[in-house]
């Protein structure tokens, strides 16, 4: 065998792998929910059964959980949709240093600890709901959608700024030539050039929000969300149940990407 | 004929570099008038200027008889031609033509009814529910024409439509285009690169460079009668030799050249003595003696393009010339046979240099 | 005191008229930018985005840093005679409560953190690289999308049940201790979770594809001629990623290890999830400080504190190795 066999194979090797073990958490997952062993075990393997995704609608708890979560997913979608738009909106349109700043004051939140998102956004919403007394805002609910859409509107920012560097600028021009208003402009041209990154942003901030740990837990405040339930369950003990969840989730991702894919074959 | 656009002393800067310096010019009503030039001879942007995407710096553009000062692209009665045409892609081929009436608020049957008269006019009539990006180049182009059309403009701009297109299609498109403004009557102002273009199509040429408007006239005397030596050289194929005037005599005069005295017309009135190059086409170049200048030396190469030949000889060192053969030439010269062309004095065209 | 007089506010203020000054300075192109877009739409993004920069980043940040620097007093004594501005709540960073030793567990723990990131910077980097290199420069696009899925598809299910999976995975009873018990290897389980195997593994799997994206990207730009031209030079293929492939992937290669030190020094469910008794971290340590002690103010100092840290390691290496911001955060 030559060298370069050898290399080919070892990386043949590793790419394997690499692979196997990427997909290990799910395939540990989907074993453990469908085993009768309290324990959540591969092996030994006693037997086939559903009652563990029985277990989670049981659970109110984790019911709840995530119907909050669903809650803040939707709100934090409405929130920050617009204000990523708007801020590519405006880097598109400034130059030199203003833009370098307001991009990287725009970028930071990515880049900031989930947990100091958190506790910023706990601590100024309780200071300013004592100085003007209005109570709406300390809101675990509220909270945690402005906390996460701090970054999340950032990941829709860049989103739209890649689908904006692809639209031709003579389209608007075109449009005002014909005799648009700037409105009718922004509706008739760059709506529907956006449209398909607003749905790629829509659903990428949704699964942000639901998946988000660091911020909530702190934002959250008594409140609980799937992931502050799912947080508890696995420090105090950890359950088969736990995994039919998992895997749940991922039909229910699988689902979504599906009917996507169908609606844009369909069109 | 009522004046349809008149530019008056534009200027146009951008922060230190001027774009357009001082252009003038009127445009009949129903004219098809082309500013031509190379890129970054400041034609687009006098174009852009009229549609409203730049305001001028100073001077003042008037659209029947109404000045332009402060009015939005969107209220101006232009309507432009992108290069890129700029078809919206989430729009049907009708829905992009009846664009500028639905933005005026007329209403549907109305629009339809327009549209389909578009169509017609463009011949796509079975193709208005068509995506525009399912036709082909040529069908877009008529699209974009239509579109800017249906707003009844006073004024049609065209910035370079044809660019995009291969050899023959846009070949093809010229003479649609040009049966198209026959057709409606409306003024057009061309914006193009290429003197073909602008030669076939236009009622008027305003050749420019460099900011500045060179010379304004019809195609024929823009081709055979050029006021400056950009013209001459810029418009058609030309050969230059440069020298010095010797003589001059009502009309014309006697240029002293490395290629020995060349005579052609003056009319630019230069002086004895002046700096200037004569200017001749190479099919004014006919072979033999039959003409007042004579050139001679030695074939170098030749290209064959189909129904005619360049053949570009040395007549001596360094100074190259070209002449056009026509298909019925006998024996193409060998290189470095001798060959001697002539040329007449009305033929040529001295100017200052 | 009325409440809105404290320096937090101040400076918020202080932001916004500073904001508004830039805007009023830059009037013209204010107007250019309302003609542009239209008073609808103009008010629309500058509202958004004043909304999104000051409300939700600026001032929670300005809060934030004004608490950590007061005591943790009950509400009724705010704005009193002992509510004054103190360094106690970083001094306790680094001197225990008797106010004389040091307080090593937490300074540990916050050098741990940061160099344990920085570790699992280093092994996100090796393991993806051969495979991002492999697929920008080699994969036909059915390969390509292929591997991209299987990428992407774990990331679907949430960091916890993630964590969860490795717990699994690295218990007394889980598959690998089985798995050696069974082969003979060993005759007694071992404790992964005191040596730390499943916290970092669990690490670097979360954010193994933060740092395959970029560099995926960055190597994808890369033209495959000029790693054929090094090959025809006779470049040896060490020779060839050392010189020509890790230069040209710089910028992808400094967003990605930016991204990923970021996300593990701030990671709080993994360390709490598959860390053993012993294991130290210290954003642990920042959420005890909330829900075990309720001191806001010294969480709050503890939370700038990792942020700085953070950042003064990300500068010093993009120093070292001359890399922009701009170039990260692309």
């Amino acid at each position: 065998m030559t060298a370069a066999r050898i290399g080919r194979l070892a990386f043949l090797l590793y790419t394997v792998v690499f692979f196997a073990v990427m997909l290990l958490p799910l395939l540990i997952m989907s074993g453990t929910a469908f085993n009768t062993s309290a324990y959540p075990r591969l092996i030994p393997f006693e037997g086939p059964t559903l009652e563990w995704f029985a277990a989670i609608a049981d659970d109110r708890q984790l019911m709840e959980g995530l119907s909050t979560s669903i809650k803040i997913g939707i709100l934090t979608v409405l929130l920050a949709l617009p204000l990523g738009f708007a801020g590519a909106l405006l880097l598109q349109q400034v130059t030199g240093s203003l833009r370098r700043w307001l991009y990287v004051v725009l970028i930071a939140p990515i880049l900031t600890p989930g947990v100091v998102i958190g506790i910023g956004t706990v601590i100024f919403w309780r200071d300013f709901t004592r100085a003007s007394g209005l109570g709406f805002f300390y809101d675990g609910i509220v909270l945690t959608v402005f906390a996460q859409t701090s970054f999340i509107a950032a990941y829709c920012m860049l989103i739209f700024t890649a689908r904006l560097d692809r639209l031709d600028l003579a389209l608007e021009e075109a449009a005002r030539d014909l005799g648009a208003s700037p409105t009718q402009s922004f509706f008739h041209v760059l709506l529907p050039h956006m449209a398909p990154a607003i749905a790629a942003a829509a659903f990428i901030a949704f699964l942000s929000s639901v998946e988000n740990y660091n911020a909530t837990t702190f934002a959250i405040l008594s409140d609980k969300t799937l992931t502050t339930v799912l947080y508890g369950k696995v420090r105090l003990g950890i359950s088969p149940a736990i995994s039919a969840l998992a895997v749940l989730m991922i039909l229910a991702t699988l689902g979504v990407i599906a009917l996507a894919w169908l609606l844009r074959k369909k069109k | 004929m009522a004046v349809s656009v008149s530019i008056e002393n534009l200027t146009i800067r951008y922060g230190d570099s001027t774009a357009v310096t001082d252009v003038s010019f009127d445009i009949q009503q129903g004219e098809f008038f082309t500013l031509l030039g190379p890129s970054g001879c400041g034609k687009t942007t006098i174009l852009r200027a009229i549609a409203g995407f730049i305001e001028p710096s100073a001077g003042e553009i008037r659209i029947g008889g109404q000045s332009m000062r402060g009015v939005g692209a969107n209220r101006r009665p232009t309507a432009l031609v992108f290069q890129s045409l700029a078809l919206f892609p989430t729009m049907s081929v009708a829905d992009n033509i009846g664009y500028g009436l639905r933005v005026r608020g007329v209403g549907k049957a109305e629009r339809n009814r327009r549209v389909d008269e578009l169509l017609q006019l463009v011949a796509l009539e079975d193709h208005g529910r068509k995506g525009v990006n399912e036709i082909s180049g040529g069908q877009r182009q008529r699209v974009a024409i239509a579109r800017a059309l249906a707003v009844e403009p006073t004024v049609l701009l065209l910035d370079e439509p044809l660019s995009a297109l291969d050899l023959k299609l846009r070949q093809h498109m010229r003479a649609e285009l040009r049966a198209i403004q026959r057709r409606v009557g409306t003024t057009f102002i061309y914006i193009t690169h290429d003197q073909g273009e602008a030669l076939a199509m236009s009622d008027r040429i305003a050749v420019m460079n460099a900011g500045r408007i060179e010379q304004i006239g019809e195609a024929r005397g823009i081709y055979t009668r050029p006021e400056t030596a950009f013209v001459a050289g810029f418009v058609g194929e030309t050969n230059r030799v440069p020298g010095r005037v010797l003589r001059t005599f009502n009309g014309s005069a006697v240029l002293e050249t490395p290629l020995g005295n060349l005579a052609g017309l003056n009319p630019a009135g230069l002086a004895i003595g002046d700096k200037a190059a004569i200017f001749v086409r190479p099919e004014a170049l006919k072979s033999g003696t039959g003409g007042e200048n004579h050139v001679s030396g030695q074939a170098d190469t030749f290209i064959y393009e189909g129904n005619f030949g360049h053949l570009s000889f040395l007549v001596n060192e360094g100074h190259a010339l070209t002449a056009l053969l026509p298909p019925d030439t006998g024996a193409i010269p060998e290189r470095g046979q001798p060959v001697s062309f002539s040329f007449g004095a009305g033929d040529a065209i001295i100017l200052a240099d | 005191m009325t409440p809105f007089l404290t320096p937090r506010y101040l400076i918020t203020a202080a932001l916004i008229v500073v904001l508004v000054a830039c805007t009023l300075a830059a009037a013209r192109h204010v107007r250019s930018f309302l003609r542009r877009n239209g008073l609808p739409v103009g008010l629309f993004v500058v509202g958004a985005v004043v909304f999104w920069t000051i409300v939700l980043i600026v001032a929670p940040q300005i809060f934030m840093l004004d608490l950590s620097f007061r005591f943790n007093l009950p509400r009724s004594q705010l704005g009193g005679p002992q509510d004054v501005l103190t360094f106690q709540n970083y001094r306790s960073l680094w001197i225990g409560p008797d106010g004389q030793s040091w307080n090593l567990l937490q300074l540990r723990a916050l050098a741990v953190t940061l160099a344990g990131s920085v570790f699992v910077v280093l092994a996100c980097f090796a393991i993806c690289y051969p495979i991002a290199f492999h697929l920008a420069q080699f994969a036909g696009e059915r390969r390509l999308r292929l591997a991209l899925a299987l990428l992407i598809v774990p990331y679907w299910i949430n960091e916890i049940l993630r964590a969860f999976a490795f717990r699994i995975l690295f218990t007394d009873q889980g598959l690998i201790n089985r798995l050696l018990l069974e082969s003979g290897l060993i005759s007694q389980p071992v404790d992964f979770f005191n040596i730390e195997v499943p916290l970092y593994t669990g690490l670097v799997y979360a954010y193994l594809l933060f740092m395959f994206f970029p560099l995926y990207s960055a190597l994808r730009s890369l033209p495959h001629e000029q790693i054929e031209a090094a090959r025809d030079l006779g470049a040896p293929w060490w020779h060839i990623h050392l010189f020509v492939v890790m230069p040209a992937a710089k910028a992808g290669i400094a967003s990605g290890a930016t991204m990923v030190f970021m996300l593990c020094a701030g990671s709080l469910a993994i360390p709490q999830i598959l860390g053993g008794t012993r294991t130290l971290w210290f954003t642990p340590i920042v959420y005890d400080r909330f829900f075990e002690s309720y001191d806001w103010p010294q969480g709050a100092a503890y939370a700038v504190m990792l942020l700085l840290t953070c950042i003064v390691v990300v500068l010093t290496v993009q120093r070292i190795f001359r890399v922009g911001l701009r170039d990260v955060v692309r």
